[in-house]
């Protein structure tokens, strides 16, 4: 009709922003949460200090480390626990408040409902990662966490942010009451957090060995540890939790080396994930949110998610070949390769439980066969923390 | 029976809606003409807010089709879209908006642009005396103002149709008042309006057209003096006498307006009658006078509370049943 083709905001991103952001109770929260992280970090600086006052090491870097882990872990136990008590009411809040089928008679797509809805919320939730970002920074007073694995950290929280909104979204457009969507919107990402922790302590506990670390692959913890762990001197943080410390230990820990490859991050793995599990999920809620023909999919609308879908892991699997060649296909060197029969892995030094992140592990110093015991290198472990990290820049990613 | 000339806005053919086994509506055929009030009647169940629903575009018609302005709704929705504003019977306000704020939204979502949004949030506000409130938040308006409002909200997009789903429950009589004046003053722009309503009378003085619905079924569609003519046959009055009965049975039974009667004894001995009666008020003085001269003591003689739907009703009861 009179639409004009200039470009006007999504009206329900305008509407949700004017009523949420209204009165005092966005800032309350805004400032309740900084003050409760800054409460956070200041316990955690206090403890490091302590921990850390008959220490030989440096003791800056490390205070670094330990703020920057706590405040990264501090930024996703908030996400999770804010992110789905607001987007788990969004759609049926206005189905309780019987304002839906008003939105529906409008010209507005329930797509564009649906997008502007999560675009409200998690503009809400991010404000309160971006606004811990300057306290962040205050990393950089201490020094020890380099910019590219906040930047990488960000990235894993901001996704995980989405993923969990998503989540909520689509329980609130599957039930349609707010109560149950949120409660199963918080069960499904406790699951998501914990589940993996809990089931491989489970296989843990049965086989009384260290259980293979794929199990934890799902998990945002791990997610998000994999990304900050090449900064991280997992030994800090375990000493200064001396309780705690071997669970920090084995999170922050990269599995051994393979005997082909350097093993990717946790991250390459969860973030293409997450991200499947986003747009599937959003996806499923595009439909959910339709008043009529729910399910009647026609069969370009199907074309359009399988070219979406199928597009996206071929960015994803274009990503996995372009770094190949910093992970797989590594040249293990062996002074005697054609002697393959006697082959056998060495137990790897680096790879123990709550045992430095794999610092150093330029291939060709590590070479794995048996025949050339003289290769191995000394633990890594005395290795100061800083030329690690700028070795391993090179290598791991 | 009407809209041989009449071009009609809205058609329905056939249309069914079913949940499972419960039909709601069953093969409804409606014409609602150009820029008429039509009025569609019935109990509660019988419907009325099903089509409305179909007829807005929320629900799928299980078979039958649609025709707004003899364009298919299925194939045009897009179109017709904007051609028509909805009000539905239970609505909610969104917490924390402003008035007018409210109203800008739904213009938004309609696409206008900044200039004639504004315009046309103050116009509207104007048309259903809501100015004051302009800068009030929309949940401390009263039922009435909210009714008003969720009115203005249909009517941003300046559709040339209206459906209203019980635009009256819920409110005094003064608003109710000024909620028909408003129906007045936008038919009298030259819109169709769609009302359903379970009252007859409310829809008596206000309606052109009426049609009403019992379980799904059409069971007439009529003008309003049509109907209100049919529904005046069908009057009842309480007649209560002392003493004995039977004279006054012969009585009435002989008398041509009466249609039925039923009696019911009383332990003092007063009888009280109970007569289905399809005269006027003459008809109904000379059966009363015709009582008086046979010397019947007439303790009380009236008519019952004409509930003109629920006396359509049972007239047509043998179309329904």
């Amino acid at each position: 009709m009179n639409a004009a083709n200039r470009w006007e905001p999504n009206p329900i991103i305008v509407k949700e922003l004017r009523s949420r952001m209204r009165g005092m109770r966005a800032f309350a929260i805004l400032t309740g949460s900084l003050i409760v992280m800054g409460g956070f970090i200041y316990a955690l600086f206090r403890m490091t200090i302590a921990s850390t006052q008959y220490t030989s090491s440096p003791i800056s870097p490390l205070v670094g480390q330990m703020l920057f882990a706590g405040l990264a872990f501090m930024e996703l136990i908030l996400v999770a626990a804010i992110t789905p008590s607001v987007t788990s009411g969004e759609i049926s809040g206005e189905k309780e408040k019987q304002t839906y089928e008003m939105l529906l008679t409008t010209p507005l797509s329930p797509s564009k409902i649906l997008w502007g809805k999560l675009v409200a919320s998690l503009s809400y939730v991010l404000l309160l990662v971006f606004a811990a970002v300057p306290m962040a920074s205050l990393v950089f007073i201490f020094g020890g966490v380099a910019l590219r694995d906040m930047l990488k950290t960000l990235i894993v929280l901001v996704v995980v942010t989405v993923l969990f909104g998503v989540i909520g979204i689509f329980m609130s457009a599957l039930f349609g009451r707010s109560g149950r969507a949120t409660v199963l919107a918080y069960l499904l990402i406790a699951i998501l957090l914990f589940g993996p922790l809990f089931i491989a302590v489970l296989v843990g506990v049965l086989k009384q060995a260290d259980p293979p670390y794929w199990i934890m692959m799902s998990s945002p913890i791990t997610v998000l540890s994999s990304a900050f762990a090449p900064s991280v001197n997992t030994q800090n943080i375990t000493s200064t939790f001396w309780m705690l410390g071997n669970p920090f230990g084995w999170l922050l820990g990269n599995p051994p080396i393979s005997l082909t490859s350097i093993p990717r991050p946790a991250y390459h793995l969860g973030l293409p994930i997450y991200g499947l599990v986003t747009i599937i999920l959003y996806m499923a809620s595009a439909r959910l949110v339709r008043p009529i023909r729910r399910w009647r999919i026609q069969w370009s609308e199907a074309a359009l998610a399988g070219i979406i879908v199928c597009s996206y892991i071929g960015i994803v699997a274009m990503g996995y070949l372009a770094t190949t060649n910093r992970y797989e296909n590594i040249q293990i060197v062996s002074p005697q390769p054609e002697t393959p029969e006697g082959l056998s892995i060495t137990p790897n030094p680096v790879g123990e439980p709550g045992g430095a992140p794999n610092s150093g592990e330029t291939p060709a110093a590590y070479p794995v066969f048996e025949e050339t015991p003289v290769v191995t290198p000394e633990s890594p472990y005395p290795a100061p923390k800083g030329s690690d990290y700028s070795d391993m820049t090179q290598v791991m990613d | 029976m009407f809209s041989k000339q009449v071009s009609a806005s809205i058609i329905t053919r056939e249309l069914t809606r079913s949940y499972g086994k419960l039909v709601a509506v069953d093969h409804l055929n409606l014409k609602i003409p150009d820029n008429s009030l039509f009025g569609l009647i019935g109990p509660n169940g019988a419907g009325k807010t099903t089509t409305l629903r179909m007829l807005a575009g929320l629900l799928e018609p299980t078979s039958g089709e649609i025709r707004v302005n003899e364009l298919s709704a299925k194939q045009y929705w897009h179109e017709i879209q904007w051609q028509i504003g909805f009000m539905p019977d239970f609505f909610g306000v969104y917490e924390d908006l402003l008035v007018w704020e409210y109203l800008d939204f739904f213009a938004r979502c309609y696409k206008l642009e900044a200039r004639r949004r504004k315009q046309v949030t103050q116009e509207l506000l104007d048309l259903v005396d809501l100015s004051e409130k302009r800068e009030a938040f929309v949940h401390t308006l009263s039922r009435g103002m909210r009714q008003r409002l969720c009115l203005a909200h249909a009517l941003i997009h300046d559709p040339q149709i209206l459906l209203l789903d019980e635009p009256a429950s819920g409110l005094d009589p003064r608003a109710r008042v000024e909620m028909r004046e408003l129906l007045r003053e936008l038919r009298n722009m030259g819109k169709t309006i769609l009302l359903s309503s379970h009252i007859l009378t409310e829809l008596a003085e206000l309606c052109d057209h009426v049609a009403i619905m019992e379980r799904g079924r059409l069971i007439t569609s009529a003008p309003i003096e049509e109907i209100l003519r049919r529904a005046r046959e069908h009057r009842r009055f309480t007649l209560q006498i002392l003493g004995e009965y039977s004279l006054v049975e012969e009585i009435l039974h002989k008398s041509p307006p009466v249609r039925n009667i039923t009696y019911e004894a009383s332990p003092d001995s007063r009888g009280r009658f109970e007569i289905e009666f399809s005269g006027d008020d003459e008809a109904a003085a000379d059966l009363l006078e015709s009582l008086i001269a046979r010397k019947v003591r007439v303790a009380a003689f009236g008519e019952l509370d004409n509930n003109l739907e629920e006396a359509f009703l049972s007239l047509t009861k043998g179309e329904v049943a």
